[in-house]
């Protein structure tokens, strides 16, 4: 057993040392004089650019009786400009071989595509044209709202569990920033006014609130001609009003059953409050999320589902936030187990991380994985890697934390991990939701 | 009233602000430059003595290797009385070996700073390893082991069946399940092709000794193509290919040929009541042609007209226009030995009448009128866009190389791909899709509220109606 273990340490040891090989992602970054952050990258090895334009407005910048709106404007992005015809923006991609797509999440929207390299210009005009001057007109909201309510029904209010996930974030956070989910409410999204929407676009689209990044096959010159070209002449914007993330420190458990009427298993979703991105912590954190969840031979996956035997299924992982975030579970539980004997076995096992340092073969073993993902990142797509970017620009201030983002995970110790599992997994700061179904057949549940 | 005033002054502030920018040259769009033309890379093939296929592709772009092992060990093998059986085996590979256990194996590819996976479709079986192409050979030993050397152990054997019964009975509660479950059912009837998920006597009559024969019986190196792309040098590739996997030997069986159902002569819509719904979700097709059909391309391009993409006919009617999906398109899907096209929406109850209408009248607008030039240029576009960058990572060409082999497609598939989609024109579309679809009577599947859609349904076709909500 010795034997094969210190075989194991020496083919980690030699996969890792192979593994310091540099792989940098190329960076060049400057800022228009109206406040638009650039960030250009270079890899010449695939005939594709990735474009990404993030603005810095999410749902935590909502306000009450507004919910769901940094996300109805995604959709609103794409109905036409002053100079591209409603809904034409997606078609004018498609047909120059590309793809694109936008997402919201809590701190930013996002907009990105890939084209073959040679139509890099199309996209440009696009994107600074809406930036500039997007449409936004009734017709146009009315469709979309009904579109972002379809939207809601399909993603979360047909399916089973995911509206009591959300109630799981509702629950845990208490600023009302944090708390709501960035779909919004039915009721919002049809409370919002014309006027609303435009004043939305004057205070959030602006380019001193954004960030566009290029990457993949660009010719850096040409490339950073056509930005100044598109973008130079669009005018500054105001500052966005600040918002508070600030959490009160929860002082003990949470807990409440939830009744779920389209699941056919019981399940339990957990959460505890982590600290904010790029700290230590939250870093140790993340090695949590590893050691605990990720992969079939993760501690939770082997207790859970293999060993005892009272899980289905389970998932999760530490937020990155810019604010305080969640370090949140998701468990099925097998037919005929109580969700008391699935956080029993899941708090034992956060009891051993707590108690114990992880063994140095699993703290190597994950250490190859995180430096392997280096090599992957080198056929990263484009817009992956443009969205990776644009995210390290507008939340942190600099593209360049992507060639250590390694360095900073290889640097947490085991001692760090076991104590940021001691201060943060801990009953008082734990938020609990037992998903129950309803049978509404009344044929007998599970 | 005054916040509506309000904002049509300012909109009208904001457009004379835009009416006055000199940049008059914003409104022309700058010019498209045509797709590069597709060259695939050059691929070195061998065919070992035992029958073993190999397709080698360098591929020097990151020091990384994917490898591909197809067998055919698909749903088409499984017995008649034991529906989902290739799928169960394939999932059950990386369950334990010979040699190693389930948690030792996972543990043993983290240590490779790689991945190994095994999934069953319909036609076959792939079991893939990616990783760091300075372990290549290790990478290639573990994927013989994973593949030819499964032990399934009898504990993880009992775990799989409790588990995949209990996944069986959630599945139900999940609507693009119900959908597809009924959906395969009306195009393929008893075919293997129409079983979607394995029954509960299925899943309860699993053993050992049936995973253990399925194996043996299939997983024969004449039933199998290897592919590996990546940092390697074909020459000590195929070397170490010859050495591992030179041993392996066995044919399969004589394939039992499984009849495919007549297609129906009238419309008729499959209503599944899924007690809580608040959307339906909506199936509309037919079968057309096999992967290997003669006008697959065709269909394929001329279905993207239809319903690929957002500029496609059904996005901007039933979405755009009307506002009655988050969700629609169509696609056309080709196997071994039949396909299928499929229009699908999730729509809101109260409109899901009037949205399958809507989609009816685009398919029949479409196999009556060809559309413009510009939109078929689009989707060409779009299409060879796609296509291109599939190529661009040692992973997609491994993909795109064990489909087209697994497939039964020609060798040069991908080399006279390109000619053929820019070859197509709106006339073609247009017979194309009257030729190989039939609206009057291509079958409708509705999973949602049945007690809201059962009335509206019956004004479009003969309503056949059956209930999600069971218990097992």
């Amino acid at each position: 057993m010795r034997v094969a273990w210190l075989v194991s340490l020496a083919l980690i040891i030699a996969v890792a040392a192979h593994a310091e090989k540099k792989y940098e992602v190329a960076i060049k970054q400057f800022t228009l004089k109206n406040g638009l952050r650039v960030v250009l990258s270079q890899d010449r090895s695939a005939p594709a650019v990735g474009v990404c334009v993030m603005y810095d407005v999410g749902s935590r910048n909502e306000v009450k009786g507004r919910t769901g709106f940094a996300h109805l404007f995604e959709h609103m992005m794409f109905q036409g400009s002053e100079n591209v015809g409603k809904a034409q923006h997606m078609a004018i991609i498609e047909s120059v071989g590309g793809s694109v797509n936008g997402s919201t999440n809590t701190e930013s929207t996002q907009y990105y595509q890939s084209v073959p390299s040679n139509n890099l210009e199309t996209v440009l005009w696009l994107e600074s044209d809406r930036m500039r001057s997007l449409v936004v007109n009734v017709e146009n909201l009315k469709n979309q709202q009904e579109v972002v309510k379809e939207e809601k029904r399909m993603r979360y209010d047909n399916q089973p569990y995911a509206s009591a996930r959300q109630r799981l974030v509702e629950f845990a956070y208490t600023n009302f920033n944090n708390q709501h989910p960035t779909i919004g409410s039915m009721e919002d999204l049809d409370a919002a006014l014309l006027e609303d929407v435009q004043s939305f676009f004057n205070t959030y689209y602006t380019p001193n609130n954004a960030a566009l990044v290029v990457a993949g096959d660009l010719n850096i010159p040409e490339t950073t001609r056509l930005i100044r070209r598109y973008f130079e002449t669009i005018p500054k914007g105001p500052v966005p009003p600040p918002i508070s993330v600030s959490e009160s420190p929860q002082t003990e458990e949470k807990r409440e059953k939830y009744d779920d009427p389209l699941a056919r298993a019981l399940a339990v979703a957990i959460a505890w409050h982590i600290p904010e991105r790029l700290t230590a912590d939250n870093n140790a954190m993340q090695w949590v999320e590893s050691v605990l969840l990720s992969g079939t031979a993760s501690r939770a996956y082997q207790r859970l589902v293999k060993q005892d035997q009272v899980a289905l299924s389970i998932n999760g992982g530490a937020d990155a936030r810019r604010g305080p975030g969640l370090f949140s579970v998701f468990a099925v539980q097998k037919a005929g187990v109580s969700a008391a004997e699935v956080e029993e076995s899941l708090y034992d096992e956060i009891r051993k991380l707590q108690t114990d340092l992880i063994s140095e073969e699993e703290y190597q073993r994950i250490k190859v994985r995180i430096k392997s993902a280096r090599a992957f990142q080198m056929v990263q797509s484009p817009t992956s890697r443009a969205q990776e970017l644009a995210r390290y620009t507008i939340y942190d201030g600099d593209p360049h934390l992507i060639n250590t983002a390694d360095e900073r995970m290889l640097a947490i110790t085991r001692e760090q991990i076991r104590d940021a599992a001691r201060e943060y997994l801990t009953p008082a700061n734990r938020t609990v939701i037992e998903i129950v179904p309803i049978d509404l057949d009344a044929t007998g549940g599970m | 009233m005054n916040a509506a005033i309000a904002g049509c002054v300012l909109l009208m502030t904001t457009a004379f602000a835009y009416a006055q920018s000199e940049e008059t040259w914003r409104k022309t769009p700058p010019p498209v430059k045509a797709p590069a033309t597709f060259k695939t890379p050059r691929t070195i093939k061998r065919t070992l003595p035992n029958g073993l296929r190999t397709l080698i592709v360098e591929n020097h772009r990151a020091p990384i290797v994917a490898c591909r092992l197809g067998i055919y060990a698909g749903g088409v093998t499984d017995p008649a009385d034991s529906p989902g059986l290739a799928s169960v085996v394939a999932s059950m590979l990386q369950q334990g070996t010979e040699r190693r256990s389930a948690l030792e194996l996972r543990e043993y590819v983290e240590m490779l700073g790689g991945s190994v996976g095994a999934s069953a479709n319909e036609d076959f079986a792939i079991v893939s390893a990616n990783g760091l192409s300075e372990n290549t050979t290790k990478l290639l030993e573990l994927l013989e082991e994973v593949a030819l050397h499964p032990a399934f152990p009898p504990d993880e054997v009992e775990l799989k069946k409790r588990n995949v019964l209990q996944t069986l009975r959630m599945q139900k509660a999940q609507p693009d399940f119900l959908l597809a479950e009924k959906f395969n059912q009306a195009l393929y009837g008893d075919h293997p092709y129409g079983i979607l998920f394995p029954t509960p006597e299925s899943i309860e009559a699993l053993s050992r000794e049936r995973l253990v024969n399925f194996h043996r019986d299939y997983y024969t190196p004449q039933s199998a193509v290897l592919v590996i792309v990546g940092d390697i040098k074909p020459s000590t590739a195929l070397a170490e290919v010859t050495r591992i996997f030179g041993k392996w030997a066995g044919s399969p069986p004589e394939a039992a040929a499984r009849p495919l159902p007549a297609a129906p002569t009238e419309r008729k819509i499959f209503l599944v009541h899924r007690e809580g719904s608040v959307q339906s979700n909506v199936r509309i097709g037919q079968r057309t042609l096999k992967r290997t059909g003669t006008d697959y391309v065709e269909l394929s391009i001329s279905n993207a007209v239809l319903g690929g993409g957002t500029g496609a006919r059904l996005f901007s009617t039933v979405r755009e226009k009307h506002g009655y999906a988050y969700s629609v398109s169509s696609g056309v899907d080709g196997k071994r030995e039949a396909g299928g096209f499929a229009a699908v929406a999730q729509t809101r109850t109260d409109v899901t009448a009037a949205a399958i209408k809507e989609i009816l009248r685009q398919i029949e607008q479409l196999r009556n009128e060809p559309p413009s030039e510009a939109e078929l240029d689009r989707v060409k576009s779009l299409v060879m866009g796609q296509f291109a960058l599939r190529w661009s990572t040692p992973s997609g060409v491994a993909e795109s190389l064990i489909q087209r082999e697994m497939n039964g497609l020609p060798e040069d598939y991908y080399e006279t791909y390109q000619k053929r989609v820019m070859a197509i024109t709106p006339e073609k579309v247009r017979a194309t899709l009257a030729k190989y679809l039939n609206p009057d009577t291509a079958p409708i599947v509705v999973v949602g509220d049945a007690g809201k859609l059962r009335d509206p349904l019956k004004v479009i076709g003969q309503v056949e109606e059956s209930s999600a909500s069971t218990k097992n």
